[in-house]
């Protein structure tokens, strides 16, 4: 479970702490912070998991000009805190940024450090500890996770940290399959090689997201590959249609709705019910507010199950009047400054919906 | 789109929202065959939003339990109350709206209403009703473990308290008395809903 995040010098973030819940809602105006906050996760998950870095010199603080990124990642694991801290530092000249420092501590004691170009192995017991010198372009957690258990553990988690910007436009969501993905996009951009990899591993999963489907489009049978219609192989919503026995269409001829549902529903029992911490922003996008409630139902309840994490991140006045009570962290920024944030208040009069609140500007009377 | 909703739910606040959402789920009606409104404020003034709301809220349910397969809970805690001061609050809430009176026998609506507060019968019903001499409406239990506790106990709260809602249940013999009143009520809002 995620316990504790640290950003400074990103962006919004000065010196910003945020501790998450179990079930939360990131709410608040436009440009106070909150997807910039899921990008700053998704950059260093991106770093951490090999990828290429993200930080240039315009994700620094634009009213500071500070040379050192920090961000730090808590995480609750097998009752032990793990502890990441990811130092930036941008060339005074250049402006190119290289990683100065990278460290993970297990309950206080440092299982793998990079610093002053170095990186220090702190090999499972029985080994000896190395010194290795390292380029610092890229992050070196990954070539330590199988000299210590607790990076290796640490590395898995992350792999189960989600950021998920669904985009459900035509064209995002690639329904053609040459192949399996293992995981999930961001943006669910892979959904149907993701799927196909799901199909194989996850039947009973996969027989109650169908059910969930069926309960949520209408006239919704199932979801196939095949190359029907065009040849190509794609993934394809089969329909009751009428006057026949039923009628396909590829994942690109249904609309942004019905993407997104299809989106949401994976998400909740392929990453939600299996306990993962996952931010997921905007949900509502495109989605009819009659289908809202049943998936908060659901995932509140899978979030419950599994002892997962779900963040959400909406302005919908269905999600907000179903979190924002009791599980809202309002995000916002005096004077265009840094990020801050504060426990939603409701209705000191216990009359307005907070949607209705928030709608007139009352919410942080 | 789906189906309509058949079950409307309105509720104090989050934990009462979970027992009765996982009550349904487990009475068979899914998620999108309920909808469930929270009070706006968790504390005090939340079973004044439930007055004010009960009445449109019922009369809404009565309407359209005429021509669709339609129930109602309403959940309240009892506080300091008893459950019968508690009804007939939401008597005159229906009066004031010139709306008729519960009718015990016919009406599509269970009013639930756990001396003092639903702890008690997630404690009750977690336990199967086992903890009975120990477990009373003399005496509040909301903080009697962590809320993460509460969570946990819920599911099996729910799954029992569907199974005391069958004809065929086999109770405990001393039930609590504001649960024996909500199960006297919960069939028949079941099967408004089809």
């Amino acid at each position: 479970m995620l316990k504790r995040l640290y950003i400074d010098n990103f962006r919004c973030f000065v010196n910003f702490e945020y501790k998450p819940e179990r079930k939360q809602l990131l709410l608040g105006s436009n440009g106070s912070g909150k997807s910039s906050l899921l990008d700053a996760i998704l950059f260093v998950k991106w770093l951490i998991e090999g990828g290429e870095s993200r930080f240039t010199q315009s994700t620094r603080t634009r009213w500071q000009d500070r040379p050192l990124q920090v961000f730090e990642i808590e995480a609750l694991l097998d009752e032990k805190i793990f502890e990441y801290r990811l130092e930036i530092r941008y060339a005074p000249e250049s402006k190119l940024p290289s990683i100065s420092v990278e460290r993970l501590t297990v309950s206080g004691s440092p299982v793998f450090e990079f610093a002053d170009g170095k990186i220090n192995f702190f090999p499972n017991e029985g080994t000896l500890a190395t010194v290795l010198p390292w380029e610092s372009k890229q992050s070196a957690l990954l070539l330590a996770q199988f000299s210590n258990l607790h990076v290796g553990r640490f590395i898995a988690w992350v792999k189960t940290l989600h950021c998920f910007q669904i985009d459900p436009y035509p064209g995002e969501m690639d329904e053609t399959v040459d192949g399996e993905d293992e995981t999930p996009e961001y943006d669910l951009s892979n959904l149907a090689q993701w799927y196909r990899h799901l199909l194989q591993i996850e039947p009973e999963n996969n027989a109650r997201f169908l059910s969930a489907l069926k309960d949520t489009l209408t006239g919704f049978q199932s979801l196939r590959f095949s190359t029907v219609d065009d040849g190509a192989r794609k993934l394809r919503a089969y329909f009751d249609a009428p006057q026949k026995e039923g009628t396909t269409y590829s994942i690109a001829e249904l609309s942004e709705g019905q993407r997104m549902l299809i989106g949401l529903y994976m998400v909740l029992h392929f990453v939600i019910a299996k306990g993962h911490t996952v931010f997921l922003d905007e949900p509502d996008n495109f989605v009819s507010s009659r289908e809202i409630q049943p998936w908060l139902l659901a995932a509140e309840q899978a979030v419950q199950d599994s002892k997962g994490q779900l963040i959400l991140i909406s302005h919908h006045p269905e999600i907000l009047n179903q979190w924002a009570q009791e599980d809202g962290l309002r995000f916002f920024r005096e004077g265009n400054g840094h990020v801050r944030t504060e426990k939603f208040k409701t209705d000191p009069d216990g009359l307005l919906q907070p949607s209705e609140l928030i709608a007139r500007g009352w919410e942080n009377e | 789109m789906s189906n309509p909703s058949k079950v409307f739910v309105l509720a104090e606040d989050k934990r009462q929202k979970q027992l009765l959402y996982r009550f349904l789920v487990a009475a068979g009606i899914g998620p999108h065959q309920m909808t469930i409104e929270v009070s706006p404020s968790g504390q005090g003034s939340a079973e004044l939003w439930i007055r004010k709301n009960f009445a449109r809220q019922a009369e809404k349910c009565r309407a359209r339990n005429a021509r669709a397969a339609t129930g109602m809970l309403v959940m309240m805690d009892a506080d300091a109350l008893s459950v019968q001061e508690h009804w007939n609050e939401l008597d005159a809430a229906l009066a004031a709206e010139n709306q008729p009176a519960y009718n015990p026998t016919s009406d599509p609506i269970a009013r639930l209403i756990p001396k003092w507060s639903v702890e008690t019968w997630i404690l009750f019903l977690s336990s199967n009703g086992e903890s009975k001499p120990t477990i009373s409406e003399d005496k509040p239990y909301k903080e009697l473990v962590s809320a993460e506790q509460w969570s946990e106990s819920i599911p099996e709260a729910a799954r029992t308290l569907y199974a005391w809602t069958k004809t065929s249940a086999v109770r405990p013999l001393h039930l609590l008395d504001s649960l024996q009143r909500g199960l006297d009520e919960i069939p028949r809002a079941l099967a408004a809903a089809g």
